[in-house]
């Protein structure tokens, strides 16, 4: 496999070659840097080119850092350690349970219950500990693994029936890795259990390396671990897709609608139907997670709408898509109207078909779309989409549920725009209104998601963990301002955060983001405004300042201070800083935006 | 991994070039195959071959030759 095919490939087609050919590979120079420590308690080294390999997939520029062997309460416990000056962005800790604890691993038996509940505390005591000593020294997030099942339990058929049998208390075990891990900042669980029950012990576990060299891991489970990591660099560092466009004939139902028509296709409750069936389930489930679903198909438009309108067993509906590009366009050109209509980025989309041709030409043209080749067992079509693991983010708000409406509205508006000769009659027909504040509690998490997944409208491209955005909001020097926003076709939610820095005469926007679904209606131009006056409240303040730190993807927002009327300030091709000065009168919002602030800052002004 | 050549495939493992793994190459021959790279040696020769060597031939084959003589003996060519 060449190195372009293999940083493009699908995960699930890699192997273990692959991954170790990738090392002969030359990094992308667009390749952003990103440093891993990899702290163990076993022998791990064979799973360095999966991790390296998945990072260059992700478009990173990976450079791996090893612990000793078995020396993680070393390494982590003195200040002096080589992981604190390797300054790592991310830190996994690798732990294997019979390392661990031998007995509870591999002597059961030997434990009546007080003492097997004395062992899980202990080992979870163990793990807060590295923790707490890794948090001492570094913020970068840290992700511990929970362990698998036993696959012999030592009583047998006898474990199940047991009250805190060795199943049950590796289940105790694993809770108690969850809890360590919600209890402390941005640590974050590898669910190995999960990854064992995918693969089954036989190629979870290679007995033989581990008998040989204490390597635990089949060259499968190794795969799937370094993927899984990779999932959560992606899910911390913005790279997460958001859009799921799917082919309709041989993918949403099995057949072709324009010659079996609606009679014809399989879809339903009985086989082959049910595996189709099944498919639009899984989308579903990616839907409900506030992934954008989107149609892209080579058909009549009216035939599709006719599927989607009338066809009982359809489960996917037009009210859970979009956007839908159906005709007999090539499809590349078809994504990128896509990307477009929804204003997201190419490299926000996966694109899943059956039909090889189509999957190749869009791997060629739009290399930035992730693809996703359906199996030809049609029984394993769930499953392919299931398993992928490219959306996988970190949170789960109220706002990824209302996406779609969003988005579509969005589309809606769009059209509507196209058709309309006088743009300002036609936004304030909108009736918006941004409603401006600082977030509450049960926002911090859409908050710290929103910094971690804008890529284009993102004018210094700042990460903030939850943490760090909890931290800002107590803070007497900073504010969090955010815009949640709605009009007469949809309510948008959370869609924008300034982080605002307040020393001395100046208050300075340290970030600036807004979710792109929210652009091109000029919310950004009077939330920027309602921050700003938000600052002038306090007599103290003489100017504020922006910044644009320019990257690959946030050219959409560098002109955005200069538009707004703030002074340049020095920078033109790198970072670029704005001031705005004191004015007599408030700074000016777009006349069609109502905007709601809290009472405390409406008085001020 | 049908068509498989065995040299390329232990050359990948030890992330060496194809040139430095030659008829006779070997834990003594070449630096790099030390006994932690001879464990990605294993599952790389493993995987590209589809076979499963026993816990003491895995230990044992520490050469392109006694590679190529466990392989066969599974009734496997090594494409050379």
């Amino acid at each position: 496999m060449e190195f372009a095919e293999f940083l493009s490939a699908q995960a699930d087609a890699l192997t273990y070659l692959d991954y170790i050919a990738a090392a002969r590979g030359t990094v992308p120079a667009d390749a952003a840097p990103l440093r891993i420590a990899l702290l163990r308690n076993v022998t791990v080294e064979p799973l360095v080119p999966v991790i390296s390999g998945e990072l260059l997939r992700a478009g990173f520029a990976p450079d791996v850092h090893l612990g000793e062997f078995d020396a993680i309460a070393a390494e982590t416990l003195a200040v002096d350690a080589p992981v604190y000056a390797y300054a790592p962005d991310f830190i996994v800790l690798t732990q294997w349970l019979e390392t661990l604890s031998p007995t509870f691993a591999t002597r059961f038996t030997a434990l009546d219950g007080a003492a097997a509940a004395a062992e899980i505390e202990r080992i979870a005591q163990l793990l807060a500990m590295q923790i707490a000593a890794l948090r001492r020294g570094t913020r970068a997030p840290i992700l511990i693994n929970n362990f698998p099942l036993p696959a012999h339990p030592t009583l047998g058929i006898l474990d199940a029936q047991q009250d805190a049998g060795e199943t049950q208390s590796r289940l105790a075990l694993n809770a108690r890795v969850r809890e360590i891990a919600a209890a402390a900042a941005d640590v974050f669980v590898v669910d190995l259990m999960r990854i064992s029950a995918e693969l089954g012990e036989a190629a979870f576990f290679d007995a033989k390396q581990w008998q040989i060299a204490r390597q635990p891991f089949g060259r499968r489970a190794l795969i799937a671990l370094g993927q899984t990591i990779a999932a959560f660099v992606r899910a911390l560092r913005g790279r997460t897709r958001k859009c799921l466009v799917l082919d309709c004939d041989n993918t949403l139902w099995g057949g072709v609608i324009g010659e079996d028509g609606i009679a014809g296709i399989a879809l339903g409750s009985t086989y082959p139907g049910s595996c189709f069936t099944a498919l639009q389930r899984a989308a579903l489930n990616l839907h409900d997670r506030g992934v954008i679903l989107a149609l892209c198909s080579k058909n009549d438009e009216s035939e599709v709408l006719t599927v989607l309108r009338e066809h009982p067993e359809m489960l996917i509906r037009e009210e859970h898509l979009a956007a839908w590009e159906i005709n007999w366009d090539d499809k590349a050109a078809n994504l990128r109207r896509l990307a477009q209509r929804l204003n997201i980025g190419l490299d926000a989309l996966v694109f899943v078909d059956d039909n090889p041709f189509e999957i190749n030409l869009v791997r060629g043209a739009l290399p930035e779309v992730a693809t996703l080749l359906l199996p030809k067992d049609r029984a394993a079509l769930a499953d392919a989409l299931a398993g992928c693991d490219l959306f996988d983010s970190l949170t789960l708000t109220d706002d990824d549920r209302r996406r779609t409406a969003s988005y579509k509205a969005n589309a809606q508006r769009a059209e509507l725009q196209a058709s309309s000769t006088n743009i300002e009659e036609y936004l304030r027909s909108l009736d918006i209104v941004l409603r401006f504040g600082a977030p509450g509690p049960t926002e911090i998490p859409r908050v710290a998601q929103l910094s971690q997944k804008t890529n284009q409208f993102n004018l210094t491209t700042r990460r903030y963990s939850e943490d760090e955005i909890a931290a800002l909001c107590a803070a007497d020097d900073a504010d969090v301002w955010v815009m949640r926003a709605r009009d007469a076709a949809s309510e948008l939610g959370l869609v924008g955060v300034i982080v605002m820095r307040r020393a001395g005469e100046t208050a300075e926007i340290e970030s600036c983001f807004i979710s792109c679904r929210a652009l091109g209606r000029g919310l950004e131009d009077a939330f920027f405004a309602a921050a700003a006056n938000a600052a002038f409240a306090d007599p103290r303040i003489a100017r504020v300042i922006g910044r644009y730190v320019p990257t690959a993807k946030n050219g959409l927002c560098r002109d955005f201070y200069q538009k707004l009327g703030l002074a340049p300030g020095g920078g033109e091709d790198g970072p670029t800083v704005w001031t705005l000065a004191r004015a007599a009168q408030p700074v000016p919002a777009p006349a069609w935006i109502t905007i709601e602030s809290p009472p405390a800052i409406e008085l001020v002004r | 991994m049908p068509g498989a050549a065995l040299k390329h495939v232990v050359a990948l493992a030890l992330n060496v070039d194809d040139a430095e793994v030659g008829d006779d190459a070997s834990m003594d021959t070449v630096g790099a195959w030390d006994s932690l790279r001879h464990l990605y040696v294993v599952m790389a020769v493993e995987e590209a071959f589809d076979a499963k060597f026993d816990d003491d031939e895995a230990v044992s084959v520490t050469s392109v030759p006694l590679l190529r003589a466990a392989l066969e003996r599974r009734g496997i060519a090594t494409g050379e």
